[in-house]
């Protein structure tokens, strides 16, 4: 599920940069869309504010950061305090530190779960939406929103994306089954920004 | 005792009787060859049913002996532990590409199809999988409710500091920290199943007693330290010991892991063996293809006659065919490495044909008629061929109570084959013969290959040979002093084996000590054998304290047993947190107090304090990740419960036969078993047949040589040159730095039967006729035992190239003991025999 969370949420994350249809999407166009914005795209990097609403807090509860992208498979999130911490992924492995001095705790994700294998898939053209997985797209004024509820199973619900017309995105959305909701919001979006490798490590 | 005068009466019926049987055997060729063929197609259609009925083995572990109890508890252990069973891949190569050429190779074993269904139920190469996150998280809840159950002794100080007030907030910010820091809502899990984070002073400990191997801790994937070999283990969805299916698996194996750029090995008791089976049968045809095609070259070389050439194919196929026949009768399986016999049979056998025949050629180059030829050929140097055949054989059919299988099957068959491949001769060689011949053809005398000058050296120089040879022994028998033994049973398998570089690789780079003990304990009931493994557990524990182990594991090295419990609660209950602090805190921290309502409860039934029953404690480490664990130290099968701990060591650093006794002291019932313990049963049982066998062997000769010669000078020159053969044999192995191991000493039983026979056929015909007829009876019979000595030669020396180190050394060590009795043959016999004419 981690696992899961961490891909889709990685790419949702690249979508900030993506450039939005103006008009009314079948499901498979705006997959389509996405992913041909997509493909133009070599790294970027945004500022976050991340806000979680969790079933087991009464509480809400608000980070800041930064995040980072690198094609083809790296991924990098990094909390400002006071819930600091951050988090590399590098295809399959994922890495993550609480605080400066925390734990280091690595998990490998299923190869099908690796950040490489899900932007090859990407690289095709959409040509039916997956199976059991449902997508609706709306265009409000400026901004599209396209949700996406992946196959049932898993604990995601679903995943709302919401594009400005310049083609970044404003705001994720994460609805978990349990009640658990996580919505990241981007600003200062740089793409193609040329990152490397040493952009990319949790020391 | 018996008398010298029964003695002699019975040697002289002995030897009359063997006359007359070879007599017989003249007559029958001569009067009745298709009453003889006849009857031989009904052996050999007789000892290919007999054949049929055999099941042939390639478990390598089925040629020793199983009844041994540390060989036994290493079976066992291979069984309870699915090593026996489960397929093990290591890749080794740049660790750069380890982890991605494992996920491609991982996701091909888990598509491969045998019988048109999936070939694994699991293939696991990381730490963590997704699917167990849930299995985990349970564990996490149990341990964090019952945290006296897991947290080590040591760690007690730690475990208060937890509970009070003040670090109960910390935790919970520390929650708060995680929880953000989680993608999306992935914290929550842990989070609900332990809220104080006690998971930081226990799994540490869950995650120390899982190493099997000197993994990289830091590593998610089952990695060596250095990085270069990773672990991937597959399960079959059947037992490999199913022939038709592991070979089919292995097929699919063998094309899953073409192409990578990483070296993939493929180990497990009995799959490896699978994959060796193809190699090994290749390697066995070789030996005997090869050792055939030098033996005919030898033969037509020398005679230049193409019927008889071609006839010793058929003699050896018939000693074959009726010698696996005959053992069918009393053998229900025999190992393939046995069938090395064959290039043996193809070395020894030729040795009758070549001997019947050069005789007959000698006799028919001087005058002779066919049947006068035959005559001799069959009956005089037929006496010698059959002494000569029976000191062969016997000593190698002694070896038939050898204790070790590997032993004593290669006996039998070997012994088996040279007494038939003899038979095979006799019956056959001289109807072919008198079939081919004609009474006008013209025969040349033979080569002499340059004997007559030999004997003229022995003549001359007899005192300086034989005082040199003397010289030579003493040498030879300072030098054999350094020969060691080699008790390391890896050597004996194939060293460019799947099995063996497995075996390497786990050695080189994951192995957490070089030498290791495993001790069992048997019982009735998983309480019995948990409370008898105490008393194993506190001795492993004084002997790492004492520095005598690298590390020890042990299902008690992971959690606490009742009396560590109660230690820790005694402390724990002034300190421990009520469910209505955690609760207030909670609240004070901006939790919903219901989410935490299972641990809550729990608490509020006082688990902090609770001793909890052990079994209670493997059961939840059973449903959990760690259930490898538990099936690694605990194991449950028909035969009852089985609890295991593991010990690691280096060489010197405790002494194994010491531990042995002190163990069975504090628990007489334990079992205990290393590969040095197994090394030490073998070399024992090994001792004992070689012991035996020698005597028994050596009885057996001399009565034969007694039959023969019925004088010492005779016995003499027969078994001299396999005394000499026997230490100069010893001397070169410590020379080149050879080795005795567990089948090639073996060799000093089979050298005294196949060493005796050239001593023999020379003092047999020497010692007949005047000087001048000695000099050709010299020349006559040492072509022969040139000749056969090299066919013998070519028949091990096919075994010397082999990749097995078991069947290699024998024939290092049989062709270094056949050259030197040869040579010593060849020049002492002669010598003696002049030195005593020349005294008369």
């Amino acid at each position: 599920m981690k696992s899961l969370l961490a891909c889709l949420c990685t790419l949702l994350v690249l979508l900030t940069t993506l450039k939005a249809e103006a008009r009314s999407l079948t499901p498979v166009e705006g997959l389509e869309v996405l992913r041909r914005s997509f493909s133009n795209l070599q790294d970027f990097t945004a500022d976050l504010t991340q806000e979680k609403q969790l079933s087991i807090m009464k509480k809400k509860l608000v980070m800041q950061g930064q995040i980072r992208f690198k094609k083809p498979d790296r991924f990098y999130m990094e909390l400002v305090p006071p819930y600091s911490s951050k988090v590399l992924l590098k295809d399959t492995v994922l890495q993550q530190r609480l605080g400066n001095q925390g734990e280091l705790q690595r998990i490998v994700l299923p190869p099908e779960q690796g950040l490489s294998r899900w932007f090859a898939t990407l690289s095709k053209p959409v040509t039916a939406v997956p199976e059991g997985m449902e997508v609706r797209a709306d265009q409000f004024g400026t901004q599209t929103s396209v949700t996406i509820r992946p196959a049932k199973g898993g604990q995601l619900k679903e995943l709302t994306v919401v594009l400005h017309d310049d083609g970044t995105v404003r705001k994720l959305v994460l609805e978990e089954r349990a009640g658990d909701k996580t919505t990241m919001t981007f600003r200062k979006t740089r793409k193609n920004v040329g990152l490397t490798e040493a952009d990319f490590r949790l020391e | 005792m018996v008398s010298p005068a029964l003695l002699s009466r019975l040697l002289t019926w002995t030897n009359t009787q063997t006359i007359r049987h070879l007599v017989w055997i003249d007559r029958i060729t001569r009067q009745s060859p298709r009453m003889i063929v006849v009857s031989l197609l009904a052996l050999i259609i007789l000892s290919v049913f007999s054949l049929l009925s055999i099941r042939f083995e390639t478990d390598i572990f089925r040629l020793f002996p199983a009844d041994r109890p540390a060989m036994r508890l290493l079976l066992d252990s291979l069984e309870w532990s699915g090593g026996a069973n489960q397929a093990y891949f290591l890749l080794e190569g740049d660790p750069a590409v380890l982890p991605s050429e494992a996920s491609g190779l991982a996701e091909r074993l888990r598509s491969l199809q045998v019988d048109g269904a999936p070939a694994f139920k699991r293939v696991v190469y990381r730490i963590y999988e997704e699917s167990e996150a849930q299995r985990f998280a349970d564990l996490v809840a149990f341990s964090a409710a019952h945290p006296a159950a897991f947290v080590p002794l040591k760690d007690t100080p730690a475990l208060l500091e937890r509970f009070k007030p003040k670090v109960v907030d910390q935790a919970l910010d520390q929650l708060t920290a995680e929880l953000a820091g989680s993608i999306g809502a992935s914290g929550v899990g842990l989070s609900l199943a332990d809220p104080l984070g006690l998971r930081s002073l226990i799994l540490p400990r869950l995650k120390a007693g899982s190493q099997a191997l000197d993994m990289d801790p830091s590593s998610p994937y089952f990695l060596s330290r250095d990085g270069r070999v990773l672990i991937m283990i597959a399960e079959p969805v059947r037992p490999v010991q199913e022939m038709a299916f592991a070979r089919k698996l292995v097929v699919g194996i063998n094309q899953a892991r073409q192409g990578m750029q990483v070296q993939v090995s493929c180990a497990g008791a009995h799959i490896s063996a699978v994959i060796d089976e193809a190699a090994m049968k290749s390697n066995i045809l070789s030996c005997i293809l090869s050792s055939l095609v030098v033996v005919l070259g030898i033969f037509y070389a020398v005679y230049r006659r193409v019927w008889p050439t071609l006839m010793i194919p058929v003699i050896l196929a018939v000693g074959v065919l009726l010698a696996l026949g005959t053992a069918g009768l009393f053998l229900s399986s025999i190992h393939i490495i046995s069938f090395a016999f064959m290039a043996l049979i193809i070395g020894l056998g030729t040795d009758y044909s070549i001997h019947l025949y050069d005789r007959f050629h000698t006799e028919r180059a001087g005058g002779a008629t066919t049947d006068q030829a035959l005559h001799k050929a069959l009956v005089d140097t037929g006496q010698g061929l059959f002494t000569a055949a029976m000191t062969t054989a016997l000593p190698f059919l002694a070896l038939g109570w050898a204790e070790v299988r590997a032993l004593s099957e290669l006996g039998v068959l070997v012994g088996l084959g040279v007494f038939f491949s003899l038979y095979a001769t006799l019956f056959l060689m001289p109807i072919l013969l008198r079939k081919i011949d004609l009474s006008d053809r013209q025969y040349r005398p033979l080569p002499g290959l340059g004997f007559g000058r030999f004997w003229r050296i022995a003549g001359q120089w007899s005192r300086a040979l034989l005082w040199g040879s003397g010289l030579f022994v003493v040498l030879f028998s300072l030098l054999s002093l350094r020969t060691s033994f080699d008790s390391e049973l890896k050597n004996l398998q194939p060293q460019h084996s799947e099995a063996f570089k497995a075996q390497q690789l786990v050695e080189q780079h994951l192995n957490l000590a070089p030498k290791s003990l495993l001790v069992a304990l048997d019982g009735p009931s998983q309480a019995a054998v948990m409370q008898q493994n105490l008393a194993v557990e506190a001795l492993a524990t004084r002997l790492a304290i004492e520095g005598k182990l690298q590390a020890w594991s042990s299902l008690g090295q992971i959690m606490n047993r009742q009396a560590d419990q109660q230690q820790i609660i005694n402390r724990l209950g002034a300190v421990s947190i009520s469910a209505e602090d955690l609760e207030k805190s909670l609240l004070s921290k901006g939790f919903s107090v219901q989410s935490f309502e299972q641990y809550l409860k729990q608490l509020k039934g006082s688990s902090l304090t609770t001793v909890v029953d052990e079994a209670t404690v493997i059961a939840q480490l059973e449903a959990s990740p760690l259930r490898g664990v538990v099936d690694r130290h605990l194991v449950h099968d028909r035969s009852g419960w089985h609890a295991l701990t593991y010990l690691y060591f280096k060489a010197g650093q405790l002494d194994q036969a010491g531990f042995v006794q002190e163990l069975k002291k504090a628990v007489p019932t334990a079992r205990v078993t290393s590969t040095d313990l197994v090394s030490q049963e073998l070399l024992t049982a090994v001792r004992r047949s070689a012991v035996s066998g020698i005597g028994f062997g050596s009885v057996l000769v001399l009565f034969l040589l007694l039959t023969h010669f019925k004088s010492l000078s005779g016995i003499v020159a027969a078994l001299g040159p396999v005394l000499f053969g026997a230490v100069a044999m010893l001397g070169t192995m410590a020379l080149v730095g050879m080795k005795l191991n567990f089948m090639n000493i073996m060799v000093l039983v089979t050298i005294i039967g196949m060493g005796s026979d050239y001593g023999l056929h020379i003092q047999h015909r020497c010692a007949e006729g005047l000087a001048d007829q000695q000099e050709q009876n010299f020349i006559q019979a040492a072509r022969s035992v040139l000749l056969s000595a090299l066919t013998t030669i070519a028949g091990f020396g096919s075994l010397a190239f082999t990749d097995y180190g078991a069947m290699s050394s024998i024939g290092w060590a049989t062709n270094f003991g056949i050259g030197f009795t040869v040579l010593a043959a060849l020049l002492l016999v002669p010598a003696t025999v002049r030195l005593s004419t020349l005294r008369r």
